[in-house]
């Protein structure tokens, strides 16, 4: 089964592990990597009026520190652990790959003619999404079975953005029980495409928003290998959503953020005293 | 604020003294105080604004005073029933020259009715025409007509003067209606002030009149917000808030209050509620 990796930028330490996880999978051969460069004028503005003031926080976070995963209790699970664990060797998607023989493909944007010729001649049974913007219906269409997208909330109740925050803030201690992660098909939609697999995820006394973000990614690689699998061995068929069962959540107001700490916080209290 | 309110002349229909009612912590008293009604109300009535009815008109978010305590005319039914006709044959170039507005922000908001204190004005545009009607008629008691007009609000969709479909949501809110259709529209307005942000607001810092548009769309993004029980639309409201508040304080800082009109009244006004109910909000989200 062949493979492309979409990757958001050269230093994803999500991108690195999918890269060595599906070279360890027989069966499963990553025939191309789309890297998309960090620094372009085009995706700043195009993520600045996604994210706002939080991009700093975010280039902060992900380019200076190079993923440095900071306070994390020791039983959580990080992709930095997972790294450890299985003796991830390099610090960069482009030196992984030109250490396997990966074809690379460097572009500011996914959707240009570059990415989509790559696309059809590394020939893709299925490709996978690891960040990097919005794609659109050419590259899509060039992907094989699809783009795989792991989101970081349940499907198909919690599609956009801080779909982690938003249970809590709608449904209080009940929305604990709405944390999770859902393997889907991107589409034209935002997270409207047929899911795969979902996976809810206990939230422990002492969690915050940051050890939850954390273990949840920590995860994700899990839930898409166990998806690429499944693929492989054509055990699974993907469902269509119930798009109606759902809504779109936006990024959250930081007031909104406050009330959502408050909210986690009180909603454990309750659930221990209960 | 309740004070204030009662002062002014009641009665206050049960659904304000209920919200009001509802505890204010000490940063949120700070916020209040801060706001400063007290001021207006009292240059209000020094001035033109002598009567309780402008007063109520002024809240007009909170729809059920205006249905029960206003002594405004509405709409009379002959023109109510010569609107709905002349729409259902799609026919709008029939002149409705005479039509009477109830509310007298919706002057400040529809940039095509220039003549104010007159008993009939002139409706230049179509759309704005359109606007108008769903607007009267989410004012009025024939709300059950509501959906006989609700169709057209496609034609409007695409606009970007934020006014239209500030008037389309707050007719929805005002009936209570709790549709699919509606739900999609609710849905499609949300979309469009995040994705698009200020751009679509429009704002336009030499129009005072569009800053009453803003802040009238703020208001009710936080009344629906309450109304639904979904913190989605007071996410939005708040960034609608951070959006405008640096244009409002600069424009309201540059004048002396005493030389307030009506326009910076209004303005001020709605943006003080607007905070008011957001905290009211705020405090019972964090208790659920």
């Amino acid at each position: 089964m062949n493979v492309v990796i979409l990757s958001p930028i050269n230093n994803s330490l999500y991108t690195r592990l999918v890269i060595e996880l599906c070279r360890r999978e027989p069966g499963i051969n990553v025939t191309g990597v789309i890297l998309r460069r960090a620094f372009n004028w085009t995706r700043f503005q195009q993520e600045w009026k996604r994210d706002g003031s939080r991009l700093i926080k975010k280039i902060w976070e992900k380019l200076l520190l190079d993923n440095l995963e900071t306070s994390v209790p020791e039983n959580v699970m990080t992709q930095g652990t997972l790294a450890k664990q299985i003796g991830l060797q390099h610090s960069q998607v482009s030196k992984l790959s030109k250490a396997y023989s990966i074809p690379i493909c460097e572009v500011d944007n996914f959707n240009v003619n570059k990415a989509i010729k790559f696309m059809s001649q590394c020939e893709p049974t299925v490709a996978v999404f690891t960040g990097g913007g919005l794609i659109r219906h050419n590259l899509l269409n060039n992907a094989g079975l699809g783009v795989l997208n792991v989101h970081l909330g349940l499907l198909p109740d919690y599609r956009g953005m801080d779909v982690v925050e938003w249970p809590i803030l709608m449904k209080g201690l009940e929305g604990l029980k709405s944390i999770g992660l859902t393997l889907h098909y991107m589409d034209k939609g935002v997270d409207t495409g047929p899911i795969l697999e979902t996976r809810e995820f206990g939230v422990l006394e002492k969690d915050d928003f940051h050890i939850i973000r954390l273990r949840l990614a920590g995860a994700m690689t899990d839930i898409l290998m166990k998806g690429l699998k499944s693929i492989r061995d054509s055990k699974q068929a993907p469902q269509e959503q119930n798009i109606k069962a759902g809504k779109q959540y936006y990024v959250c107001h930081p007031r909104m953020t406050d009330i959502a700490h408050k909210k986690l916080a009180n909603s454990l209290k309750k659930r221990h005293q209960n | 604020m309740k004070n204030l309110i009662e002062k002014m002349g009641s009665p206050i229909l049960d659904s304000v003294c209920q919200l009001l009612n509802q505890p204010v912590n000490k940063e949120q008293h700070e916020i209040l105080s801060n706001i400063s009604c007290k001021e207006l109300i009292k240059h209000s009535r020094a001035n033109e604004w002598k009567s309780k009815s402008f007063f109520f008109d002024s809240l007009d978010g909170l729809s059920q005073i205006r249905k029960h305590e206003t002594t405004h005319l509405i709409w009379g039914e002959e023109n109510f029933a010569k609107v709905l006709n002349a729409m259902t044959i799609g026919s709008f170039k029939e002149d409705f020259s005479f039509v009477e507005f109830m509310d007298p922000f919706s002057r400040l908001t529809n940039p095509c009715i220039t003549k104010r204190n007159k008993k009939a004005e002139k409706v230049l545009q179509n759309d704005n025409l359109l606007s108008s009607i769903i607007f009267g008629i989410a004012n009025s008691e024939m709300i059950d007509r509501f959906f006989e007009v609700y169709p057209y609000r496609k034609l409007l969709k695409e606009k970007s003067y934020s006014g239209h479909l500030n008037n389309l949501f707050f007719a929805a809110l005002n009936g209570n209606v709790v549709s699919s259709e509606c739900n999609e529209f609710l849905e499609s307005l949300l979309r469009n002030i995040e994705v698009r942000k200020t751009k679509w607001l429009g704002i336009d810092v030499h129009d005072v009149r569009q800053y009453a548009v803003v802040l009238r769309l703020y208001h009710l993004l936080v009344d629906a917000s309450r109304l639904l029980n979904d913190w989605r639309f007071l996410n939005t409201a708040l960034k609608v808030s951070d959006w405008v508040f640096p244009f409002l304080d600069k424009l309201l800082k540059t004048k002396n209050k005493k030389s307030w009109n009506r326009d910076d009244f209004c303005i001020h006004f709605h943006y003080s509620l607007g905070v008011y109910k957001q905290e009211l909000i705020i405090s019972s989200l964090i208790k659920i």
